[in-house]
Protein backbone atom coordinates (compact mmCIF):
# COMPACT_ATOMS: atom_id res chain seq x y z
CA UNK A 1 0.00 0.00 0.00
CA UNK A 2 1.36 3.38 -0.92
CA UNK A 3 2.31 5.80 1.81
CA UNK A 4 -0.39 8.19 0.63
CA UNK A 5 -3.04 5.45 0.81
CA UNK A 6 -1.89 4.55 4.28
CA UNK A 7 -2.04 8.18 5.35
CA UNK A 8 -5.70 8.43 4.34
CA UNK A 9 -6.77 4.97 5.48
CA UNK A 10 -9.55 4.90 8.08
CA UNK A 11 -11.48 2.06 9.71
CA UNK A 12 -15.28 1.84 9.56
CA UNK A 13 -15.27 2.72 13.23
CA UNK A 14 -13.49 6.00 12.47
CA UNK A 15 -15.51 6.67 9.35
CA UNK A 16 -18.85 6.20 11.13
CA UNK A 17 -17.84 9.04 13.44
CA UNK A 18 -16.95 11.25 10.46
CA UNK A 19 -20.32 10.47 8.85
CA UNK A 20 -22.11 11.62 11.99
CA UNK A 21 -19.84 14.63 12.56
CA UNK A 22 -20.36 15.83 9.01
CA UNK A 23 -23.99 16.54 9.92
CA UNK A 24 -22.73 18.83 12.72
CA UNK A 25 -19.58 20.55 11.52
CA UNK A 26 -17.53 21.04 8.36
CA UNK A 27 -14.88 18.32 8.17
CA UNK A 28 -11.24 19.25 7.69
CA UNK A 29 -9.63 18.67 4.28
CA UNK A 30 -7.79 15.50 5.30
CA UNK A 31 -10.91 13.96 6.84
CA UNK A 32 -12.90 14.81 3.72
CA UNK A 33 -10.48 12.96 1.45
CA UNK A 34 -10.21 10.04 3.88
CA UNK A 35 -14.00 9.76 4.05
CA UNK A 36 -14.40 9.86 0.28
CA UNK A 37 -11.73 7.24 -0.33
CA UNK A 38 -13.27 4.94 2.27
CA UNK A 39 -16.83 5.29 0.95
CA UNK A 40 -15.63 4.39 -2.55
CA UNK A 41 -14.69 0.92 -1.41
CA UNK A 42 -16.96 0.24 1.57
CA UNK A 43 -20.61 -0.75 1.07
CA UNK A 44 -21.37 -0.95 4.78
CA UNK A 45 -20.29 2.63 5.45
CA UNK A 46 -22.05 3.84 2.29
CA UNK A 47 -25.21 2.26 3.67
CA UNK A 48 -24.53 3.78 7.09
CA UNK A 49 -24.23 7.19 5.48
CA UNK A 50 -27.70 6.70 3.97
CA UNK A 51 -29.06 5.31 7.23
CA UNK A 52 -27.91 8.41 9.14
CA UNK A 53 -29.65 10.66 6.63
CA UNK A 54 -32.76 8.50 6.71
CA UNK A 55 -32.92 8.64 10.51
CA UNK A 56 -32.77 12.42 10.34
CA UNK A 57 -35.67 12.50 7.86
CA UNK A 58 -37.58 10.00 9.98
CA UNK A 59 -37.30 12.22 13.06
CA UNK A 60 -38.65 15.14 11.04
CA UNK A 61 -41.52 13.04 9.71
CA UNK A 62 -42.34 11.70 13.16
CA UNK A 63 -43.24 15.19 14.26
CA UNK A 64 -45.24 15.97 11.13
CA UNK A 65 -46.89 12.59 11.11
CA UNK A 66 -47.97 12.95 14.70
CA UNK A 67 -49.25 16.42 13.82
CA UNK A 68 -51.70 14.85 11.42
CA UNK A 69 -53.22 12.31 13.78
CA UNK B 1 -64.77 23.69 30.50
CA UNK B 2 -64.74 25.67 27.29
CA UNK B 3 -64.63 23.94 23.97
CA UNK B 4 -61.13 25.25 23.44
CA UNK B 5 -59.93 23.93 26.80
CA UNK B 6 -61.40 20.54 25.98
CA UNK B 7 -59.60 20.38 22.65
CA UNK B 8 -56.33 21.27 24.37
CA UNK B 9 -56.89 18.58 27.03
CA UNK B 10 -57.42 15.94 24.38
CA UNK B 11 -53.93 16.62 23.05
CA UNK B 12 -52.23 16.48 26.45
CA UNK B 13 -51.19 12.79 26.23
CA UNK B 14 -49.47 13.38 22.90
CA UNK B 15 -47.64 16.40 24.25
CA UNK B 16 -46.58 14.35 27.24
CA UNK B 17 -45.14 11.64 25.00
CA UNK B 18 -42.92 14.16 23.26
CA UNK B 19 -41.97 15.84 26.55
CA UNK B 20 -40.98 12.51 28.10
CA UNK B 21 -38.92 11.54 25.07
CA UNK B 22 -37.10 14.89 25.21
CA UNK B 23 -36.57 15.23 28.96
CA UNK B 24 -36.43 11.63 30.15
CA UNK B 25 -37.91 12.66 33.47
CA UNK B 26 -41.63 12.31 34.20
CA UNK B 27 -41.88 15.21 36.66
CA UNK B 28 -40.10 17.66 34.32
CA UNK B 29 -42.24 16.44 31.44
CA UNK B 30 -45.43 17.03 33.45
CA UNK B 31 -44.23 20.54 34.29
CA UNK B 32 -43.40 21.36 30.67
CA UNK B 33 -46.81 20.13 29.48
CA UNK B 34 -48.70 21.93 32.27
CA UNK B 35 -46.87 25.16 31.43
CA UNK B 36 -47.79 24.62 27.79
CA UNK B 37 -51.46 24.01 28.51
CA UNK B 38 -51.60 27.04 30.84
CA UNK B 39 -49.96 29.29 28.29
CA UNK B 40 -52.42 28.06 25.66
CA UNK B 41 -55.47 28.59 27.86
CA UNK B 42 -54.31 32.05 28.88
CA UNK B 43 -53.93 33.18 25.30
CA UNK B 44 -56.46 31.32 23.17
CA UNK B 45 -56.70 34.40 20.96
CA UNK B 46 -53.08 33.91 19.83
CA UNK B 47 -54.11 30.59 18.25
CA UNK B 48 -54.83 31.85 14.77
CA UNK B 49 -56.84 28.78 13.93
CA UNK B 50 -55.17 28.61 10.55
CA UNK B 51 -52.59 26.10 11.67
CA UNK B 52 -53.65 22.96 13.46
CA UNK B 53 -54.11 23.23 17.18
CA UNK B 54 -51.54 20.55 17.80
CA UNK B 55 -48.89 22.23 15.65
CA UNK B 56 -49.47 25.41 17.63
CA UNK B 57 -49.23 23.58 20.97
CA UNK B 58 -46.08 21.75 19.91
CA UNK B 59 -44.59 25.16 19.09
CA UNK B 60 -45.28 26.32 22.66
CA UNK B 61 -44.11 23.02 24.10
CA UNK B 62 -40.71 23.40 22.42
CA UNK B 63 -40.04 26.58 24.40
CA UNK B 64 -41.18 24.96 27.63
CA UNK B 65 -38.93 21.96 27.00
CA UNK B 66 -35.94 24.24 26.50
CA UNK B 67 -36.89 25.99 29.77
CA UNK B 68 -36.84 22.65 31.54
CA UNK B 69 -33.49 21.64 30.06
CA UNK B 70 -32.09 24.97 31.20
CA UNK B 71 -33.55 24.63 34.68
CA UNK B 72 -32.11 21.16 35.17
CA UNK B 73 -28.74 21.59 33.48
CA UNK B 74 -26.82 20.67 36.58
CA UNK B 75 -28.79 17.48 37.27
CA UNK B 76 -28.46 16.43 33.66
CA UNK B 77 -24.72 17.08 33.62
CA UNK B 78 -24.20 15.23 36.91
CA UNK B 79 -25.36 11.88 35.53
CA UNK B 80 -23.65 11.32 32.19
CA UNK B 81 -24.38 8.11 30.27
CA UNK B 82 -21.98 5.27 30.79
CA UNK B 83 -21.85 4.08 27.22
CA UNK B 84 -18.14 3.71 26.56
CA UNK B 85 -18.51 0.08 25.52
CA UNK B 86 -21.03 0.71 22.77
CA UNK B 87 -18.43 0.98 20.02
CA UNK B 88 -16.81 -2.28 21.09
CA UNK B 89 -20.21 -3.91 20.59
CA UNK B 90 -20.96 -2.33 17.21
CA UNK B 91 -17.47 -2.81 15.78
CA UNK B 92 -15.10 -5.77 15.76
CA UNK B 93 -11.52 -5.19 16.94
CA UNK B 94 -10.18 -4.51 13.43
CA UNK B 95 -12.63 -1.58 13.13
CA UNK B 96 -15.23 -3.12 10.80
CA UNK B 97 -18.93 -3.05 11.59
CA UNK B 98 -19.81 -6.32 13.31
CA UNK B 99 -23.00 -6.57 11.33
CA UNK B 100 -22.12 -5.62 7.76
CA UNK B 101 -25.37 -6.61 6.12
CA UNK B 102 -27.88 -4.11 7.40
CA UNK B 103 -29.38 -3.27 4.04
CA UNK B 104 -32.46 -1.10 4.50
CA UNK B 105 -33.11 -1.06 0.78
CA UNK B 106 -35.37 1.87 0.04
CA UNK B 107 -36.54 2.79 3.55
CA UNK B 108 -38.80 5.71 2.58
CA UNK B 109 -41.90 3.51 2.59
CA UNK B 110 -41.56 3.16 6.35
CA UNK B 111 -42.32 6.87 6.71
CA UNK B 112 -45.90 6.18 5.60
CA UNK B 113 -46.50 3.51 8.19
CA UNK B 114 -47.91 4.48 11.54
CA UNK B 115 -46.33 1.47 13.21
CA UNK B 116 -42.87 2.61 12.12
CA UNK B 117 -43.17 5.72 14.27
CA UNK B 118 -44.19 3.62 17.26
CA UNK B 119 -40.97 1.66 16.77
CA UNK B 120 -38.94 4.84 16.22
CA UNK B 121 -40.23 6.29 19.47
CA UNK B 122 -39.51 3.05 21.32
CA UNK B 123 -35.95 3.14 19.96
CA UNK B 124 -35.45 6.78 21.03
CA UNK B 125 -36.88 5.95 24.47
CA UNK B 126 -34.39 3.13 24.64
CA UNK B 127 -31.34 5.39 24.26
CA UNK B 128 -29.34 6.26 27.38
CA UNK B 129 -30.85 9.48 28.83
CA UNK B 130 -28.22 12.03 27.82
CA UNK B 131 -27.97 10.65 24.30
CA UNK B 132 -31.74 10.79 24.02
CA UNK B 133 -31.92 14.40 25.22
CA UNK B 134 -29.19 15.52 22.88
CA UNK B 135 -30.57 13.60 19.92
CA UNK B 136 -34.12 14.88 20.50
CA UNK B 137 -32.83 18.43 20.96
CA UNK B 138 -31.00 18.15 17.65
CA UNK B 139 -33.57 16.32 15.54
CA UNK B 140 -36.88 17.10 17.20
CA UNK B 141 -36.43 20.54 18.75
CA UNK B 142 -34.17 21.27 15.78
CA UNK B 143 -31.69 23.26 17.81
CA UNK B 144 -28.28 23.72 16.27
CA UNK B 145 -25.15 22.35 17.89
CA UNK B 146 -24.19 25.67 19.44
CA UNK B 147 -27.58 26.09 21.16
CA UNK B 148 -27.54 22.54 22.51
CA UNK B 149 -24.03 23.00 23.94
CA UNK B 150 -25.15 26.19 25.62
CA UNK B 151 -28.44 24.89 27.04
CA UNK B 152 -26.96 21.62 28.24
CA UNK B 153 -23.48 22.82 29.21
CA UNK B 154 -21.69 20.45 26.87
CA UNK B 155 -18.48 20.87 24.90
CA UNK B 156 -18.77 20.48 21.13
CA UNK B 157 -16.70 17.31 21.19
CA UNK B 158 -18.91 15.90 23.88
CA UNK B 159 -22.00 16.68 21.83
CA UNK B 160 -20.57 15.06 18.69
CA UNK B 161 -19.73 11.87 20.58
CA UNK B 162 -23.25 11.73 22.05
CA UNK B 163 -24.92 12.22 18.66
CA UNK B 164 -22.61 9.65 17.08
CA UNK B 165 -23.48 7.06 19.74
CA UNK B 166 -27.19 7.84 19.52
CA UNK B 167 -27.07 7.27 15.75
CA UNK B 168 -25.19 3.99 16.11
CA UNK B 169 -27.71 2.81 18.68
CA UNK B 170 -30.73 3.89 16.66
CA UNK B 171 -29.39 2.07 13.63
CA UNK B 172 -29.04 -1.13 15.65
CA UNK B 173 -32.50 -0.73 17.16
CA UNK B 174 -34.30 0.12 13.90
CA UNK B 175 -32.55 -2.78 12.22
CA UNK B 176 -33.61 -5.24 14.93
CA UNK B 177 -37.15 -3.98 15.45
CA UNK B 178 -38.18 -2.85 12.01
CA UNK B 179 -36.00 -3.59 9.00
CA UNK B 180 -35.02 -7.16 9.96
CA UNK B 181 -38.68 -7.86 10.77
CA UNK B 182 -39.84 -6.40 7.45
CA UNK B 183 -37.21 -8.41 5.57
CA UNK B 184 -38.37 -11.61 7.28
CA UNK B 185 -41.94 -10.92 6.14
CA UNK B 186 -40.99 -10.51 2.47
Amino acid sequence: MSTIRKFFKRSCRQVSRLISDREERPLGPIDRVALRLHLKVCDTCTRYEQQVKFMRRAMGSWKNYADEE
Amino acid sequence: MSDFARQVEVLRPQLLRFARAQLRNDAWAEDAVSDTVLAALEKPQSFAGGSQLKTWLVGILKHKLIDQLRRHTREIASSPDDDSELEDLVFVPDGHFRDRDQDWGNPEGALHERQFFVVLQACVDHLPPTQARVFMAREWLELDAKEICKEMSLSSTNLWVLLHRARLRLRECLQARWFAVAAAKD
